[in-house]
């Protein structure tokens, strides 16, 4: 069973992320994604952990793919009122 | 401590996987030494989005889930800063009743949306505003003493007095970023307070279980209580 985790590169704000599954304790880099040697990742994981705030935990059991467009969640407003596309 | 204001962006993204900002919204929840600011608003409008059933159950948990986290602080709704149409605009029978109130803050007047994804109304057709003043000395202030922040319901119509409110509104990008959830908010003890303004409908947000649009059921926590 997958282990889904998020690699970030450079800074999460801006991150450019790629989510890949544990397989064999390893994180594998996706493909197509070239890295160089000594870069720095960030892993979020993306399951509950222990320690992550009560409100994570349950987001995190909820959180699925919900069928809506990719930028919903920045572009809620544009796809529920039709406002501007930030 | 500094506390990251959720607007519905960052619930939104936090409960759908496929969401592009996902992760950052897991990865943020888990910052040391921050807390969590939103509001009733805010949760309506999450509600709204987990209108479809199957959705509904989700949404009334991970309610409860906020509200119970010492992280978050949920910022009730200001009786008088909402006001509307008085009829209901659902005319169900049997419904009409339960979700007056909150059909009226929903202020569905038939304005179609502009490419919403299930169909749904406008929002924003009604004279309902929600508001929410938080004072705050990093950020640029909108009047009345503080930055005005998305309240997360509504904010359009020219009816209210609120409106002018609405020009000024948090999607300024100076006071919510585009990258993420909220604004950092200093927030100082005993200056953050509910904004009061709009007409008429004292009672909202009272105890109990009420329903958004479509059927969203919403469980209200009791901010009287």
């Amino acid at each position: 069973m997958g282990f889904d985790a998020l690699l970030a590169f450079q800074r999460m704000s801006n991150a450019s992320n790629h989510v890949s599954k544990v397989k064999n304790g390893v994180v594998p880099i996706p493909p197509g994604l070239k890295l160089a040697e000594g870069a720095d990742v960030a892993l979020v994981p993306l399951v509950p952990l222990p320690g992550d705030p009560a409100f994570l935990k349950v987001a995190l059991r909820l959180a699925k793919p919900r069928g809506w467009p990719k930028d919903f969640a920045l572009n809620h407003g544009h796809y529920t009122k039709g406002q501007r596309k930030k | 401590m500094a506390a990251l204001f959720a607007d519905t962006f960052y619930f939104i993204a936090l409960l759908d996987s496929s969401d592009a900002r996902h992760p950052q919204a897991v990865a943020w929840a888990r910052q040391k030494g921050v807390s969590f600011v939103t509001t009733e608003y805010v949760l309506v409008e999450l509600g709204d989005a987990f209108h479809a059933p199957g959705q509904r159950e989700e949404f009334a948990v991970f309610n409860d889930a906020v509200r119970a986290d010492a992280k978050f602080r949920v910022l009730p709704a200001s009786p008088g800063a909402v006001c509307g149409r008085a009829e209901p605009v659902s005319a169900t029978p049997g419904q009409a009743l339960a979700t007056y109130r909150l059909h009226q803050l929903r202020g569905d007047e038939g304005t179609p949306s502009a490419g919403g994804v299930d169909g749904r109304r406008a929002f924003r057709a009604g004279g309902v505003h929600g508001f929410v003043a938080v004072t705050c000395s990093r950020r640029r202030c909108h009047g009345e003493g503080g930055c005005v922040l998305d309240g997360g319901v509504s904010f359009s119509s020219s009816r209210s007095g609120m409106a002018r409110f609405q020009r000024q509104r948090i999607e300024d990008q100076e006071f919510i970023p585009k990258k993420f959830v909220g604004a950092e908010l200093r927030e100082t003890s005993g200056k953050t307070r509910i904004l009061e303004a709009g007409c008429g409908w004292s009672e909202s947000f009272s105890r109990g279980t009420a329903q958004v649009g479509k059927g969203v059921a919403i469980r209200l926590a009791a901010r009287n209580a």
